[in-house]
Protein backbone atom coordinates (compact mmCIF):
# COMPACT_ATOMS: atom_id res chain seq x y z
CA UNK A 1 0.00 0.00 0.00
CA UNK A 2 1.62 3.55 -0.57
CA UNK A 3 0.96 6.28 2.05
CA UNK A 4 0.79 10.02 1.73
CA UNK A 5 3.07 11.82 4.33
CA UNK A 6 2.17 14.72 5.44
CA UNK A 7 5.30 17.10 7.04
CA UNK A 8 4.23 20.23 8.82
CA UNK A 9 7.10 21.41 10.69
CA UNK A 10 10.16 24.07 8.99
CA UNK A 11 13.12 22.14 7.57
CA UNK A 12 14.83 24.68 9.46
CA UNK A 13 13.54 24.24 13.09
CA UNK A 14 13.66 19.91 12.86
CA UNK A 15 15.17 18.00 10.80
CA UNK A 16 11.45 16.22 10.34
CA UNK A 17 11.48 16.13 6.50
CA UNK A 18 14.89 14.22 6.19
CA UNK A 19 12.76 12.16 8.98
CA UNK A 20 9.79 11.44 6.85
CA UNK A 21 12.15 11.23 3.22
CA UNK A 22 14.32 8.51 4.42
CA UNK A 23 11.44 6.42 5.39
CA UNK A 24 9.03 6.86 2.46
CA UNK A 25 8.66 4.10 -0.37
CA UNK A 26 9.35 4.83 -4.11
CA UNK A 27 5.45 6.35 -5.55
CA UNK A 28 4.44 7.78 -1.96
CA UNK A 29 3.82 11.44 -1.92
CA UNK A 30 4.53 14.03 0.77
CA UNK A 31 2.67 16.95 1.48
CA UNK A 32 4.94 19.75 2.39
CA UNK A 33 2.17 22.19 4.30
CA UNK A 34 2.20 24.72 7.19
CA UNK A 35 5.91 25.58 7.94
CA UNK A 36 7.42 22.87 5.96
CA UNK A 37 6.32 24.85 2.85
CA UNK A 38 9.78 26.46 3.04
CA UNK A 39 11.29 23.60 1.71
CA UNK A 40 9.73 23.98 -1.35
CA UNK A 41 11.48 27.29 -2.49
CA UNK A 42 13.94 26.85 -5.02
CA UNK A 43 16.77 29.10 -3.53
CA UNK A 44 15.95 27.84 -0.49
CA UNK A 45 18.68 25.64 1.54
CA UNK A 46 16.38 22.36 1.62
CA UNK A 47 16.51 22.43 -2.36
CA UNK A 48 18.92 20.14 -2.95
CA UNK A 49 17.70 17.35 0.00
CA UNK A 50 13.86 17.68 -1.63
CA UNK A 51 14.62 18.03 -5.64
CA UNK A 52 16.37 13.91 -4.78
CA UNK A 53 13.41 13.47 -3.43
CA UNK A 54 11.72 14.42 -6.56
CA UNK A 55 13.52 11.81 -8.68
CA UNK A 56 11.11 8.74 -6.80
CA UNK A 57 8.61 10.38 -4.90
CA UNK A 58 5.88 13.10 -5.64
CA UNK A 59 6.23 16.24 -3.51
CA UNK A 60 3.73 18.39 -3.20
CA UNK A 61 3.46 21.53 -1.63
CA UNK A 62 0.19 23.39 -0.17
CA UNK A 63 -0.83 27.02 -2.01
CA UNK A 64 -2.32 28.05 0.92
CA UNK A 65 -0.22 27.70 3.41
CA UNK A 66 2.77 29.13 0.70
CA UNK A 67 0.44 32.44 0.37
CA UNK A 68 -0.28 33.35 4.16
CA UNK A 69 4.02 33.01 4.31
CA UNK A 70 4.18 35.93 1.44
CA UNK A 71 5.39 33.15 -0.73
CA UNK A 72 2.85 33.50 -3.59
CA UNK A 73 5.14 34.78 -6.09
CA UNK A 74 8.13 32.80 -5.17
CA UNK A 75 9.85 30.57 -7.26
CA UNK A 76 9.19 26.64 -6.09
CA UNK A 77 11.32 23.70 -7.01
CA UNK A 78 9.87 22.80 -10.71
CA UNK A 79 9.20 19.04 -9.63
CA UNK A 80 6.97 20.06 -6.30
CA UNK A 81 3.25 20.25 -7.32
CA UNK A 82 1.72 23.08 -5.80
CA UNK A 83 -2.09 22.20 -4.65
CA UNK A 84 -4.58 23.68 -3.53
CA UNK A 85 -7.40 22.39 -0.49
CA UNK A 86 -8.97 20.33 -3.21
CA UNK A 87 -5.96 18.79 -4.63
CA UNK A 88 -5.31 17.77 -0.15
CA UNK A 89 -8.86 16.16 -0.54
CA UNK A 90 -8.01 14.34 -3.35
CA UNK A 91 -4.42 13.69 -2.39
CA UNK A 92 -6.04 12.15 1.24
CA UNK A 93 -8.65 9.43 -0.92
CA UNK A 94 -6.32 8.54 -3.27
CA UNK A 95 -3.92 6.93 -0.60
CA UNK A 96 -5.19 4.26 1.83
CA UNK A 97 -2.46 5.39 4.75
CA UNK A 98 -1.54 8.75 5.93
CA UNK A 99 1.38 9.44 8.07
CA UNK A 100 1.76 13.13 9.95
CA UNK A 101 5.51 13.67 10.89
CA UNK A 102 5.58 15.85 14.01
CA UNK B 1 -20.02 -3.01 15.86
CA UNK B 2 -16.28 -3.09 15.67
CA UNK B 3 -14.06 -3.96 13.30
CA UNK B 4 -10.55 -4.56 13.93
CA UNK B 5 -7.93 -2.19 12.22
CA UNK B 6 -4.19 -2.61 12.19
CA UNK B 7 -2.11 0.35 13.67
CA UNK B 8 1.37 0.96 13.74
CA UNK B 9 2.45 3.49 16.15
CA UNK B 10 5.51 5.66 15.06
CA UNK B 11 7.16 6.68 17.99
CA UNK B 12 9.17 9.88 17.32
CA UNK B 13 9.45 11.88 20.14
CA UNK B 14 12.20 11.92 22.95
CA UNK B 15 11.27 11.12 26.67
CA UNK B 16 10.75 14.26 29.00
CA UNK B 17 9.27 16.46 27.06
CA UNK B 18 6.46 17.57 29.35
CA UNK B 19 3.16 15.28 29.24
CA UNK B 20 3.89 13.91 25.50
CA UNK B 21 5.45 9.96 26.21
CA UNK B 22 2.13 9.87 28.85
CA UNK B 23 -0.35 11.07 25.81
CA UNK B 24 1.25 8.60 23.70
CA UNK B 25 1.18 5.93 25.68
CA UNK B 26 -1.96 6.64 26.47
CA UNK B 27 -3.21 6.34 22.51
CA UNK B 28 -1.25 3.44 22.32
CA UNK B 29 -2.78 1.56 24.90
CA UNK B 30 -6.70 2.83 24.06
CA UNK B 31 -6.49 1.13 20.54
CA UNK B 32 -5.31 -2.31 21.89
CA UNK B 33 -7.99 -1.82 25.01
CA UNK B 34 -10.19 -2.07 21.95
CA UNK B 35 -8.65 -5.25 20.55
CA UNK B 36 -7.55 -3.97 17.61
CA UNK B 37 -3.63 -4.66 16.20
CA UNK B 38 -1.19 -2.48 17.39
CA UNK B 39 2.44 -2.26 16.51
CA UNK B 40 4.71 0.19 17.82
CA UNK B 41 8.35 1.09 16.23
CA UNK B 42 10.84 3.26 17.61
CA UNK B 43 11.92 5.71 15.82
CA UNK B 44 14.48 8.81 15.31
CA UNK B 45 14.27 10.59 19.01
CA UNK B 46 11.84 8.01 19.84
CA UNK B 47 14.77 5.18 20.62
CA UNK B 48 16.03 7.24 23.36
CA UNK B 49 13.22 6.04 25.84
CA UNK B 50 14.91 2.45 25.52
CA UNK B 51 18.35 3.42 27.02
CA UNK B 52 18.97 1.94 29.90
CA UNK B 53 20.45 3.45 33.13
CA UNK B 54 17.90 6.69 32.88
CA UNK B 55 17.21 8.55 36.47
CA UNK B 56 15.04 11.26 35.59
CA UNK B 57 14.07 11.27 39.25
CA UNK B 58 17.73 12.89 39.39
CA UNK B 59 16.71 16.36 37.36
CA UNK B 60 12.96 16.00 39.06
CA UNK B 61 11.23 14.53 36.16
CA UNK B 62 8.81 11.87 35.77
CA UNK B 63 9.99 8.29 35.37
CA UNK B 64 8.39 6.96 32.30
CA UNK B 65 10.24 3.69 31.34
CA UNK B 66 7.79 1.64 34.15
CA UNK B 67 5.00 2.83 32.17
CA UNK B 68 6.47 1.77 28.87
CA UNK B 69 7.07 -1.53 30.12
CA UNK B 70 2.99 -1.92 30.00
CA UNK B 71 3.26 -2.24 26.13
CA UNK B 72 4.23 -5.69 26.87
CA UNK B 73 1.03 -6.38 29.04
CA UNK B 74 -1.60 -4.57 26.55
CA UNK B 75 -1.46 -7.01 23.99
CA UNK B 76 1.05 -4.97 21.63
CA UNK B 77 2.38 -7.59 19.00
CA UNK B 78 5.26 -6.30 17.60
CA UNK B 79 7.90 -3.78 19.21
CA UNK B 80 10.35 -2.59 17.17
CA UNK B 81 13.14 -0.25 17.17
CA UNK B 82 15.08 1.09 13.58
CA UNK B 83 18.49 -0.02 14.15
CA UNK B 84 20.29 3.24 12.23
CA UNK B 85 18.02 5.33 14.98
CA UNK B 86 19.99 3.55 17.15
CA UNK B 87 23.21 3.79 15.67
CA UNK B 88 23.13 7.18 15.21
CA UNK B 89 22.31 7.97 19.18
CA UNK B 90 25.76 5.20 19.88
CA UNK B 91 22.91 3.32 21.19
CA UNK B 92 23.65 -0.49 21.37
CA UNK B 93 20.83 -2.77 20.24
CA UNK B 94 21.68 -5.56 22.98
CA UNK B 95 21.52 -2.77 26.20
CA UNK B 96 17.88 -1.36 25.63
CA UNK B 97 15.05 -1.54 28.73
CA UNK B 98 12.84 -3.48 26.22
CA UNK B 99 12.60 -6.41 24.43
CA UNK B 100 12.10 -5.45 21.32
CA UNK B 101 12.87 -6.48 17.11
CA UNK B 102 15.27 -4.60 14.97
CA UNK B 103 14.26 -3.51 11.69
CA UNK B 104 16.28 -1.57 9.49
CA UNK B 105 15.78 1.70 7.94
CA UNK B 106 14.81 0.47 4.36
CA UNK B 107 11.86 -1.89 6.11
CA UNK B 108 10.36 0.91 7.25
CA UNK B 109 8.03 2.00 4.26
CA UNK B 110 7.32 -1.67 4.27
CA UNK B 111 6.01 -1.72 8.04
CA UNK B 112 4.11 1.15 7.39
CA UNK B 113 2.48 0.11 4.16
CA UNK B 114 1.21 -2.74 5.66
CA UNK B 115 -0.95 -1.13 8.73
CA UNK B 116 -4.07 0.64 7.81
CA UNK B 117 -3.95 3.32 10.61
CA UNK B 118 -0.08 4.77 10.76
CA UNK B 119 0.00 7.20 13.59
CA UNK B 120 2.91 9.48 14.31
CA UNK B 121 3.12 10.29 17.86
Amino acid sequence: MRALHLVHRSPFENNVLRCCVARAARGDSVLLLENAVYAALLDGAMAGVVADATKWLRMAVLIPDLEARGLAGVELLPDVEAIDYDGFVDLAVAYPVIVTWS
Amino acid sequence: MSVTQSFLFLLRQPPYQGSRDVEMLDQILTVAAFDHIVDVLFLDDGVLHLRPGQEPERARLRPFAPQLQALMLYGVRHLAVELESLEERAMSSERLILPVQLVKRAAVADWIGQHQVVVGC
